[in-house]
């Protein structure tokens, strides 16, 4: 349950929420500013995670 | 004293209608206790200047990112000298008001550097003290009139 994409996805809904209900009063001008954060902060992160595919990832950090 | 946030839509529902000036600034005392109470509590700002629905949708918010970042095992920074960072990230988290100081000094979290979710709920827990700080800023907006 804990993977990357869905805490990825929890943070965006949670961002965009915040920011639909700070900036916007309209309910038809907050679904799409909802939109306009959501699908950016998780398809950016997709669209990232697929350039960062080919590099790759080498041996796990130490932990200090 | 609180009223349904039905009646703070503006009659031309544009986008930017929420940047407009909307009313005249409130008292030197109130403006501070609005402040004050948005640092405090996340929303309660919004509630005192009678947004409730706007205020108890930011209390849950904030809150949500705080339980999930603690759940995670996120870290919350304290200053550590000669680490300029840290103090902002601090501030940053500090700024989550009553929550943040219950968690370091009344349940003595600190996070958990080696668990999996240590990065992740560093940024949820960061993130819940930079959105308070936004909440607060929005609060002096209302109650000074530069926002409805």
């Amino acid at each position: 349950m804990l993977s990357h994409f869905f805490l990825m996805v929890v943070y965006a809904l949670l961002v965009s929420i915040f920011f639909t209900v700070l900036w916007r009063r309209d309910r038809r001008a907050q679904v799409t500013l909802f939109l306009q954060l959501f699908l950016g902060m998780v398809g950016g992160g997709l669209i990232v995670a697929w350039l960062m595919f080919p590099f790759p990832s080498g041996p796990p950090a130490p932990i200090p | 004293m609180a009223e349904t946030d039905s009646s703070e839509a503006p009659p031309a529902a544009s986008p930017d209608a929420a940047a407009a000036p909307a009313a005249a600034s409130l008292p030197a005392a109130q403006l501070v206790m609005a402040v004050a109470l948005a640092w405090l509590v996340p929303g309660l700002g919004h509630v005192y200047l009678k947004r409730a629905v706007r205020g108890l949708i930011f209390f849950a918010l904030v809150m949500i990112a705080l339980i999930v970042g603690c759940s995670l095992q996120g870290n919350l920074y304290q200053p550590i000298r000669g680490q300029w960072l840290t103090y902002l990230a601090t501030f940053g988290q500090a700024c989550a008001g009553v929550p943040y100081f219950v968690m370091r000094y009344g349940l003595h979290y600190e996070g958990q550097q080696e668990a999996p979710g240590y990065e992740y709920g560093t940024a949820f827990l960061l993130t819940a003290g930079l959105m308070n700080l936004l909440l607060v800023l929005d609060a002096w907006d209302i109650a000074s009139g530069q926002k409805e």
